[in-house]
This record gives structure tokens, C-alpha cells and sequence, in this order.
């Protein structure tokens, strides 16, 4: 059959209705010819659609998003990159553990539309600019500047903790090169900040040679290295004065007299701050012992804050949030509800124990007993 | 009636349905322990005592103020300590003026035989330097009666040996001689008398400014410690600390507290200084504190109030059922925890301890439940469950009543400072607390985007005072520190016809620009519940189904509710380029026809026209246009008076 010559009718307003209605319902922006093969009216021209869509952008209510690639066609919805780009762009950054490029956005991107590195790149700034995200310094001179949840500081310190985490104690030098970006100044300010802390510990250079460098370590150093030398020397005298036979029990009054003059307390009343320190963690860890360790009041009922016990215990936090539950199951802790967790930023809320279904916990303290 | 519903003890003042002395026992006893130390060591000491919303902390203190309530007369061979119960609910800049006016409230409160703690004070000076056998009280009747003069030497020696000023040496004398003793209460809480008043107790009253009122409060404290002595020390509980904060960043409220609790602390030797927060607080009270205000708050000790273990749980079950005086199923008295189920059990300890509110609120949802079940076949309509809406406005609605009931121009101040800022953030969240050092007597100052409006509270019923402070704002205004200034009056408190000087400040500082305001006393009663539950909701204090009810969600449902009255009254203060509602004519002549209604509430609308020098027309329109102040009785119009709140007449 021939095909008809018949000029079509001009397009009713049902039908513009419906074209209006498959852009708003449509998962990301649409291009004229998708919108013909999705619209259910009689099939009308693609050049007469567009200029359909061209006078709704017109009107303000639909917007125009720019063609995909070179040789795409303009595209059509009711909602603007800016604004569905941003919130799936902030909600990326917020949740990824590391700070992340235009490049990185765009592997993560997983939203039906596909944004332009021009437009990751605009909003992103946009973000920052606002305060919700922060710019962390390019990595290299080539690659781009990235951003993340936390400022440069929190990310320097992040980075690394993260170093020493992993490796064992390394020189300052090897953990600049871990954040090369950042200028000397601040990164000595980091180190000695961290040092203050106990979120790092000095190791100092062993030896006399010119090689021996100090090192910094997730966990203070190991006495006996640094001890070797005397303990040989220690070795020698002793033999000299047995043979000369001096008493066992002078020696013995001798040597501790000696190890309490250099700083070596034999006494019961050790400070807290030791006993911490001293605290190993494996598995699990005695949080009674822990909270008394840190918590001189302890025995009267004091308040331990989640936050400072978790640090003392140097666990991750679902290991650590799920023995308070336990010990506190057990009667061995009290732990104390906080009523508004749901008003505390994500951070703040992250610094309490959470049994997961709802409930979060300031902190811990022991159950006062009444004596006899 | 139900054994479990009554979860919150608002007032330790009052007597709880049940106590269990086991449950916080120990840190019960340390609190004794502490007053102990106080008495012994003649040093005051300080204890921080925390604990989950509903752990018990209000109820403790009622505890306590219980064990040292008098049960016998006063003797100097017993033991006896004064007690003072301070609800923070105020500005961080009126701190001391708070625990002063609750300090004086509660010496003055009736105990036993009609005594008040002012009258223990008063037996154990006196005991001091007259030796008397055996119970004071009827020495000091037979003294009083017989030999008035022999007592007045005494109270002048008490006087001396404590190096009192003369006003408060006259005090201690009316207090001795049971004269004036409400006006006495009102000098002592700081309250500002009429001319009148003071002169007939023989006192005097500083024209001061703002920080000079707050430091003589402190300077009141102190010295009224100093009054009770060793002999008898004192316990002054803190509750709602929290509600001092106007939000998280608030520095302000946890400087004021530190400096409160360090100068009690080191400035008394007789007190035991008991701060009870919750403790999401309290770990903010410890990091953010000075160091040095924070070991004092805790120089005897930092304890936990835990929750309950399930045998604790029992006994106050057990308690609150033998208190019950309605008959009860038999499964009560034979099964441990009814009306618990093992489903209840499992939910509630789920972390090992529940707070004694959860525990009750639950208890009392289940008694409930199962009376709802025991009643024979018929078919119950069960009303629908309540909502947080439905909870929030039933409270509301009876708070707003209480305190329209309570109202009195003496808290208008404190009402306005602590509650306007919290309703000026709920319209324009941007707003922020101001201070400016030379701007004394500007109460308040609120700075937004369009600059900083000051409100200043002028309600003093002295008119000297009233003309001093009008007098040195009208210079502090002319300082051109401010887009726009708010002098806030009391429609109760007007200027007495005599105060020339005080009308033409007022005047002077309309022409200069600044607004007139007076707030209704339903509007003043609206920010005091405001404030009221906003602090209770800070605290932890308010709580439905068990859980505390965040401030939050507290303030987003208050913004839906916002009445106009009061919208439009935060308005007219915070919108910078709005004009007054009031023209500055209209607060002239309120203030006139509220100081003549004083004198007579119901006069004739012409002779009341004819003495304000107006035509009557016009005094008709503006008793239309202030219905909450005048009304006009008659047809064709004839009296004119002065409107009265329902509680405020009952009051009256």
C-alpha cells in the first residue's frame, strides 16, 4: 500500500500531556526520539516533538540537559543536573572511606543518567564551596583535586594512621612520602599532635650508628632490644660478684635499688596512664580492668564515655560496641543509654555503642556494690 | 486507678507513692557521706551524679530531702542540715539569681509544726550564744513573748559576731519577730518592692544594672550560707542543668555552672553542692568544663545512677503494688514481676538493666492491658492510641494553665530571658544571643541578619528603680548600638502617677525610637511553659511511653502551634523594620489608665476619661483595641475596668 501524503493532524493537548508525562517518568533524561518510542499517542514526527519539548523548556517546566556525547542530541527532563547530581554526588562522597576525584565519581556513579566530567566537576566545587564536602589536595601534580566527608586535617590524620596501622614502625620520612602533598610545617604539627595523643608512639633510634633513625609505631616500643647491651654487661658483673661471694640477697637489694633509681617502679601503685598502655588487646579485652584503668573513680559508679574506652581498648567498633553489650548482659557494666541519638550528627552517634536496633550508649560504668 | 502510672517525680518537695531504699542505695549514702564530710571538715564539698533520662536522679533528691526533714523539734544536740532544690530552668546570665530567689522559696517553705528553715537557722544562732536546755522552740515562744528586748540583744549580737550589713541585720530582726514576712520573703528573693514596702521594713533597695543585680544575688547566697553556720549545713541539689543551654555549642550555660558550683564550693564552708545530669551531659560537662570548675563539681565524687537489675526491677514492682489501695488479681501477689510477660522481660533487659521509667511505664501498660481482658464478653471500644501530638497538647495545654494560674510580674524577667530566645530561633533559626558590655541594662540582645535588636525588661514595682534604669538605658540607647531597642512593661506593674521622671524617660525613648511593649499574661504565660518543657525535654524529663521526648521534636511541633498572640508579639520584637504595634501614644495612655484602674478597677467611663484629660471616644477605642487589658461594661457604654485573668483573680 502506498504510503499516505496526508498531513497529520496538529498535536491535541492530550497529547502534549502525555509527552509531558513520559519525561517526568522517565528514570533519567530523554532525547526527542526516545521520548516518540515511549509515548503511547499516535505517532508524531521527531522534529515536531522536540519542538514540543524545546517549548516546555521555554515554559520553565521542563529543562534541557546537554547531549551525551559529541554527536548525541539534546536531552529532556523535569529535573536539573544540579540538583539530582548534587545529592547523589554528596551522598557518594559521605559514604566512601577515602576522598575521591571527578575520575573516582564517575566509576562509583551507578544513578540511570550519566553526568559530564564538567558537570561532576562543577557540583562538586558547589559542595564544597556550601561546607557539606571538603577539597583534599590532588595526590599527585597530574590528578585531579579530590574531596571527602572530613576536612585535610581529619584526612591527614587519616592517612596516617592508616600507614602506621599497616606497616610496622617506619621513619618520618617514609610517612611523609604517605602524604607528600601536605608541607612540612603541618606535618610536623601531625606528628607531634598524634604523639601527644598516644594515637602514635615514638620508637627511639637503637644503637649509636649514624644509620639508627626513629622510628613511629601504632604501639610503644619493645623494651628488650633496647635493653640487650646492659643486660650482656649486667650479665658480666654479676658473674664477677658471685665469684666473689657476694650474697644473693645483695645483689638482689642491689639490683632493684639500681632498676628504681633509673625510673622502674616495683611498687603496687603504678599510674593509670601505665596500666593502660599496658592493656594488650587480642580478641576480646577485660573491660572492668580497662575501666578501672582508665577511670580512677571507677569503683563509685564514674562514667567511662564509649569514646575514651574504645580508644584505650584500640578495638574496631562492632567488636568493641558487641562485648559492652555482653559484659553488660553479663552485670559486669552498667551502660548508659543516650536518649536524643537520633539529633546527634553521624559522627558524634558513631562515638557511642550501638546495639543495632535503635538504642545507643553514652558510655559504661560499673554497678556500685553496697560493701559487706 | 492504675499502681504504675506515675513514672516522673517533677518536685522532690513531693512525697513519692513508693520508695524502694535499696535501689541507689549507695549513692544515696554517699550523699550522706558527703554532708557528713561538710559537717565534720567545716569545707564544702561537691558530688556529680548522672544517670539515663528516668534513672531516678529527681527522685533521689526527694529521697534525701526526705531523711532531712525534720521529725522532731529543733535541738542543738541533733544533727540537722537544710535542704535547697534548684530546677535550672533559667539564662546563664541570671544564674545566681535563680538559686537565690529557690534558696530564699525554700527557707521560707512551711515543714513541720508550720516551721521553716529560716526559723532552724534562727533557733541554732541563737542557741549559740544563749545556751538553752532541751528543745529550742519553746525557749524561743517564752522569749518572743516575755522578754522581746532580751531577744532583740541577741539578734544584735548574732549580727555583729557575723559582721551582717545593716539590711540584712534588719532582716534577720523581722525574721526573728515574725513581721512582714511576705514582703520580707519577696526583699530577700530580690523581687523589686514599692517605696512603701521597703519603708516599712526599714530596707533598702540598689538602683542597680544587670550584672550588678546577678553579683548581688551571689553576694545573697553567700551570705545567707554564712547565716546557717556549721552547725547546720546544707544540701543544694541542681537539677536540669541541661535546660541552662540554649543548644549543643552553648558555652555560656556550661561556664556559668562551673563558676556557680566553683564559688559555692570555695566561698561557703557549709555546703554539699549535689549536680544530677544525665549522662549524654555529663560527659559534654566533663570534656568542655574548665578543668578547675570541673574538679570542683566532683571534688567528692562523680557517680552513676545504674539502671535496674531484674531483682531491683521486683522490689519496685512489689512496692508500687502494696502501695496500690485498689484490689488487685491474685496473680499479683503469686507471680514475680506481674504484670510483666517474658516478652516484656527479654525487651527490657535487653542490655542487662532498664531505668525505673521504662520499667513502670511498661508495667503500667500492661496492667492495662490485662484489666482490659478480665472484664467479662462484652466488647470494649478501646479509644484510639494515643499520638506524640495528642501527648504534646494535652501537656501543653495543662502547663499553659498552671502557669496563667502562677503568673506574677516578679518572673517576667527571667520568663522573657529565658524563653524568647528559644521561640525567636523557632521563626528565624538564624538568630543569635548576643552580649554587649556596654549595654548593661539591655536584658537581652538578639542578633540576626538584620541586626541586633536589645530588649530590655522594665517591670520593677519600685518606681525609683524603675526610673534609674529607664534613666540609664535612654543613654545606653543614644550609643547607637542597636537597629532597634524593646522596652518590655508589665500591663500588672504600671508607673505609679507620682513617677513624672519615669513617664518622660518612657517617652524619651519612644521618640528616640524604641518600642513599647507589654505583653499580655497569657503570651507571658505561653513562653513560660514554653521554657517549662522545653527544659523538661532537655533534660529528660519529658516522656511519653517511657521514652524521653527529644527537644527536637518538641520544638518542631510547638512551631506548628505557635499561637498568633505570641507570633505576633516575637515579631514586633525581632523584626527590625516592622513598626510597633503599639504607637507610642497607645503605651502612654495604657500605662495611665492601668495606674488609675489600680487605684480603682471599675470606674465611670467619663470620670475616667475626665481624670486622663481625653475625650471618652477615645479612651472607648483603645480599650477595644486592648480588650486583654480594659473592658467596658453597659449599653450605652458606662464603666470601664480593668480586665483580670480568671487564675489571677482566683490568686488574688
Amino acid at each position: 500500500m502506498a504510503k499516505s501524503n496526508a498531513p497529520l493532524a496538529p498535536m491535541s493537548m492530550e497529547d502534549r500531556s502525555h509527552l509531558l508525562q513520559v519525561v517526568r517518568e522517565a528514570e533519567e533524561p530523554l532525547e526527542a526520539t526516545k521520548v516518540v518510542k515511549l509515548a503511547k499517542t499516535s505517532r508524531r514526527p521527531t522534529a515536531e516533538v522536540e519542538a514540543v519539548m524545546q517549548e516546555f523548556v521555554q515554559d520553565g517546566i521542563l529543562i534541557v540537559w546537554p547531549a551525551k556525547s559529541a554527536k548525541g542530541k539534546p536531552r529532556y527532563w523535569d529535573r536539573s543536573v544540579t540538583s539530582v547530581g548534587s545529592a547523589s554526588i554528596q551522598e557518594l562522597v559521605q559514604k566512601s572511606s577515602e576522598p575521591v576525584s571527578v575520575k573516582d565519581v564517575k566509576k562509583l556513579w551507578k544513578s540511570p543518567f550519566k553526568l559530564s566530567d564538567t558537570e561532576i566537576a562543577s557540583i562538586l566545587n558547589d559542595l564544597a564551596r556550601s561546607g557539606v564536602i571538603y577539597e583534599i589536595p590532588a595526590k599527585t601534580a597530574t590528578s585531579g583535586v579530590r574531596y571527602w566527608k572530613h576536612d585535610v586535617e581529619e584526612f591527614c590524620r587519616h592517612s596516617l594512621l592508616t600507614q602506621i596501622k599497616t606497616q610496622p614502625p617506619q621513619t618520618k620520612a617514609k610517612l611523609k612520602a604517605a602524604v607528600k602533598w601536605l608541607d612540612q610545617k603541618r606535618f610536623d604539627d601531625l606528628i607531634e599532635q598524634l604523639t601527644r595523643q598516644k594515637e602514635i608512639f615514638l620508637h627511639p633510634a637503637l644503637g649509636k650508628s649514624k644509620s639508627a633513625q626513629a622510628l613511629w609505631g601504632h604501639t610503644p616500643p619493645s623494651p628488650e632490644p633496647y635493653l640487650k647491651n646492659i643486660r650482656e654487661q649486667l650479665t658480666t658483673v654479676v658473674k664477677q660478684l658471685q665469684s666473689a661471694f657476694v650474697l644473693q640477697a645483695d645483689l638482689r637489694r642491689a639490683a632493684v635499688q639500681m632498676l628504681e633509681a633509673s625510673g622502674i617502679s616495683f611498687g603496687a601503685g603504678s599510674s593509670a596512664a601505665t596500666e593502660a598502655a599496658s592493656v594488650r588487646v587480642a580478641e576480646t579485652v577485660d573491660f572492668v580492668k580497662l575501666i578501672h584503668s582508665v577511670e580512677p573513680g571507677a569503683d563509685r559508679g564514674a562514667l567511662v564515655p564509649a569514646r575514651v574506652l574504645r580508644a584505650a581498648a584500640k578495638m574496631p567498633k562492632a567488636t568493641f560496641d558487641s562485648l559492652a553489650l555482653q559484659f553488660a548482659r553479663e552485670g559486669k557494666i552498667v551502660l548508659h543509654e543516650h536518649d536524643f541519638a537520633a539529633s546527634l550528627s553521624q559522627e558524634a552517634r558513631d562515638e557511642l555503642v550501638s546495639d543495632g536496633q535503635g538504642n545507643f550508649y553514652v558510655g559504661m560504668a560499673l554497678r556500685a556494690r553496697k560493701e559487706g | 486507678m492504675n499502681p504504675f502510672r506515675e513514672a516522673i517525680m517533677a518536685d522532690p518537695w513531693e512525697t513519692p507513692r513508693s520508695d524502694v531504699p535499696t535501689i541507689h542505695q549507695t549513692v544515696f549514702e554517699q550523699c550522706l557521706q558527703g554532708l557528713e564530710y561538710v559537717r565534720r571538715n567545716k569545707r564544702s564539698t561537691a558530688l556529680l551524679i548522672h544517670g539515663a533520662a528516668g534513672s531516678g536522679k529527681t527522685h533521689l533528691f526527694s529521697r534525701l530531702r526526705s531523711r532531712l526533714a525534720p521529725t522532731m523539734p529543733t535541738a542543738t544536740d541533733r544533727s540537722e542540715a537544710l535542704f535547697v532544690w534548684v530546677r535550672l530552668q533559667t539564662s546563664p546570665r541570671m544564674i545566681w539569681r535563680m538559686v537565690r530567689r529557690t534558696l530564699v522559696n525554700d527557707w521560707f517553705r512551711p515543714l513541720t509544726d508550720a516551721r521553716s528553715q529560716f526559723d532552724r537557722i534562727l533557733f541554732h544562732r541563737l542557741a549559740q550564744i544563749r545556751v538553752a536546755e532541751g528543745d529550742l522552740e519553746p525557749w524561743y515562744e517564752y522569749m518572743l513573748q516575755e522578754h522581746p528586748d532580751g531577744l532583740r540583744e541577741l539578734i544584735d549580737q548574732i549580727a555583729s559576731n557575723l559582721a551582717l550589713d545593716r539590711n540584712t541585720h534588719v532582716a534577720l530582726e523581722h525574721l526573728t519577730f515574725c513581721r512582714h514576712r511576705r514582703d520580707l520573703q519577696a526583699w530577700l528573693c530580690g523581687d523589686s518592692l514599692p517605696e512603701a514596702a521597703l519603708a516599712r521594713l526599714d530596707l533598702e533597695q540598689a538602683d542597680e544594672g544587670d550584672e550588678e543585680r546577678e553579683d548581688q544575688a551571689r553576694r545573697t547566697v553567700l551570705m545567707l550560707c554564712q547565716l546557717a553556720g556549721s552547725e547546720l549545713p546544707i544540701v543544694i541539689g541542681f537539677d536540669q542543668v541541661e535546660a541552662l543551654e540554649s543548644g549543643s555549642e552553648d558555652r555560656a550555660a556550661l561556664f556559668a555552672f562551673g563558676q556557680l558550683v566553683s564559688t559555692l564550693h570555695d566561698s561557703t564552708s557549709n555546703v554539699l553542692i549535689i549536680s544530677a545530669v544525665q549522662s549524654a551531659f555529663a560527659t559534654r560537662l566533663l570534656d568542655d568544663s574548665r578543668i578547675a570548675d570541673r574538679d570542683r563539681m566532683a571534688s567528692f565524687g562523680n557517680l552513676s545512677l545504674s539502671p535496674l537489675e531484674q531483682t531491683e526491677a521486683g522490689e519496685l514492682i512489689r512496692q508500687r503494688l502494696l502501695a496500690s489501695e485498689e484490689p488487685l488479681p491474685p496473680e499479683s501477689q503469686t507471680e514475680l514481676l506481674w504484670p510483666l510477660s517474658q516478652t516484656d522481660l527479654a525487651q527490657l533487659f535487653s542490655s542487662g538493666s532498664v531505668t525505673p521509667r521504662k520499667l513502670l511505664t511498661r508495667c503500667a501498660d500492661r496492667f492495662d492491658a490485662l484489666l482490659q481482658s478480665t472484664v467479662t464478653d462484652q466488647t470494649i471500644e478501646l479509644p484510639p492510641a494515643k499520638t506524640i501530638d495528642d501527648f504534646l497538647e494535652e501537656t501543653w495545654e495543662m502547663v499553659v494553665e498552671e502557669k496563667l494560674k502562677t503568673s506574677h510580674p516578679e518572673q517576667t524577667e527571667e520568663i522573657l530571658r529565658h524563653s524568647l530566645p528559644m521561640a525567636a530561633q523557632l521563626i528565624e533559626p538564624d538568630l543569635k544571643v548576643a552580649h554587649d558590655d556596654q549595654l548593661p541594662d539591655v536584658s537581652l540582645i538578639l542578633e540576626g541578619h538584620s541586626g541586633r535588636t536589645g530588649v530590655s525588661v522594665c517591670t520593677q514595682s519600685n518606681m525609683t528603680s524603675l526610673t534609674a534604669r529607664l534613666k540609664r538605658l535612654k543613654s545606653q540607647s543614644e550609643l547607637g548600638r542597636l537597629k532597634r531597642l524593646v522596652v518590655i512593661r508589665d500591663g500588672r506593674v504600671p508607673v505609679s502617677p507620682t513617677a513624672k521622671k519615669a513617664k518622660e524617660y518612657l517617652q524619651d525613648l519612644q521618640k528616640g525610637g524604641a518600642a513599647i511593649v507589654h505583653p499580655t499574661p497569657e503570651v507571658l504565660a505561653t513562653l513560660d511553659a514554653l521554657r517549662a518543657l522545653l527544659s523538661d525535654a532537655r533534660s529528660g524529663d519529658l516522656a511519653f511511653h517511657g521514652d524521653a521526648v527529644a527537644p527536637k521534636t518538641l520544638e518542631e511541633w510547638f512551631a506548628k502551634q505557635f499561637s498568633n498572640n505570641l507570633k505576633e508579639f516575637v515579631r514586633e520584637i525581632i523584626d527590625t523594620g516592622s513598626p510597633a504595634k503599639e504607637s507610642g501614644e497607645d503605651s502612654v495612655l495604657i500605662e495611665a489608665i492601668n495606674s488609675l484602674l489600680t487605684r480603682q478597677p471599675m470606674m465611670n467611663l467619663e470620670d475616667a476619661a475626665g481624670e486622663l484629660g481625653i475625650p471618652t471616644e477615645k479612651l472607648v477605642d483603645i480599650a477595644r483595641r486592648y480588650p486583654h487589658f480594659f473592658g467596658i461594661l453597659g449599653n450605652p457604654e458606662s464603666i470601664l475596668f480593668r480586665a483580670v485573668q480568671k487564675a489571677d483573680h482566683e490568686n488574688t
